[in-house]
């Protein structure tokens, strides 16, 4: 029962060969031949070496221009630059310390409080 | 060059003058105010009314419009400039800074007694000059006063102040 449960498998999976699409003719690839069987890499043979392609744009990138660079440089030093300077300037310190003078409150715009 | 290209570096060289250009300069006027009580004339500060000075208040406007609260004068590093009995005829020089570029500033000085009437008052105002000091000099006078009876004194200075934010 055993034998002819797998046997009744084996024939219901097989493909008959004629049931298969036609194959090209058997090569045996044990024998020598001129020319390599196909799906082989002749490492002999010299290698053609793929041309360089050269670019080719209807419009060329803006990254190829100059003023670009020069102006992502200049925009990038002025960010830079207003990073660490401060927006606002300080007034300076008070100046009614002198001689014969008695200074008094010292304040305003770009100072504390009085 | 083509014409995006001038206009880039237009705007780059532009950009390079305001940068360089923005650190220059001092923006600031400062306004060095000497206060003092008139000492001649009608409305001079005779010894008795600056003995009743208690406190003065000092404010500023710019162009009419009130840009300082009132604020107490004093003596740096601290103490009051007024003070009954003992308010000095030259009560000294404050030092107020300001950013705007053009208009007029005005100082105006009240000087109070106990009771917190106006019994002295002074002005003085200067144009803005950026980067420059002006000195002004701020000469307190008395305001007139009347009294219904010994307790109801009321005065008559030149600027109303009564508007101005204390």
């Amino acid at each position: 029962m055993c034998f002819g449960l797998i046997a009744a498998l084996a024939f219901a999976t097989a493909v008959p060969a004629w049931a298969q699409e036609p194959s090209s003719e058997y090569v045996d690839p044990t024998i020598v031949t001129e020319e390599p069987p196909e799906g082989v890499k002749n490492l002999g043979a010299e290698q053609a070496v793929p041309m360089k392609k050269k670019r080719e744009w209807d419009t060329p990138p803006v990254y190829t221009k100059w003023w670009f660079w020069a102006t992502s440089v200049a925009v990038t030093a002025a960010v830079v630059f207003l990073a660490i300077t401060p927006l606002t300037r300080q007034a300076r310190g008070c100046t009614t310390s002198g001689a014969n003078l008695i200074p008094l409150n010292c304040y305003g715009d770009g100072r504390g409080a009085p | 060059m083509t014409g995006p290209q001038r206009v880039t570096c237009l705007v780059g060289l532009g950009a390079a003058l305001v940068l360089s250009t923005s650190g220059c300069g001092d923006p600031y006027t400062y306004f060095n105010v000497h206060v003092t009580l008139q000492q001649s004339g009608s409305n001079l500060v005779d010894n008795a009314t600056q003995r009743q000075i208690y406190s003065c208040l000092v404010y500023v406007l710019a162009d009419g419009k009130q840009i300082e609260n009132g604020t107490e004068l004093r003596t740096l590093p601290g103490p009051v400039a007024c003070k009954a009995p003992d308010t000095p005829l030259d009560v000294g020089t404050m030092d107020y800074s300001t950013k705007r570029s053009s208009g007029t500033l005005e100082f105006i000085i009240n000087m109070k007694d106990t009771d917190g009437l106006v019994i002295v008052q002074g002005s003085t105002e200067g144009g803005v000059r950026s980067g420059q000091i002006v000195s002004l000099d701020l000469v307190a006078e008395t305001c007139p006063k009347t009294c219904s009876n010994i307790t109801t004194c009321t005065t008559a200075c030149k600027i109303d102040t009564s508007s101005l934010e204390q």
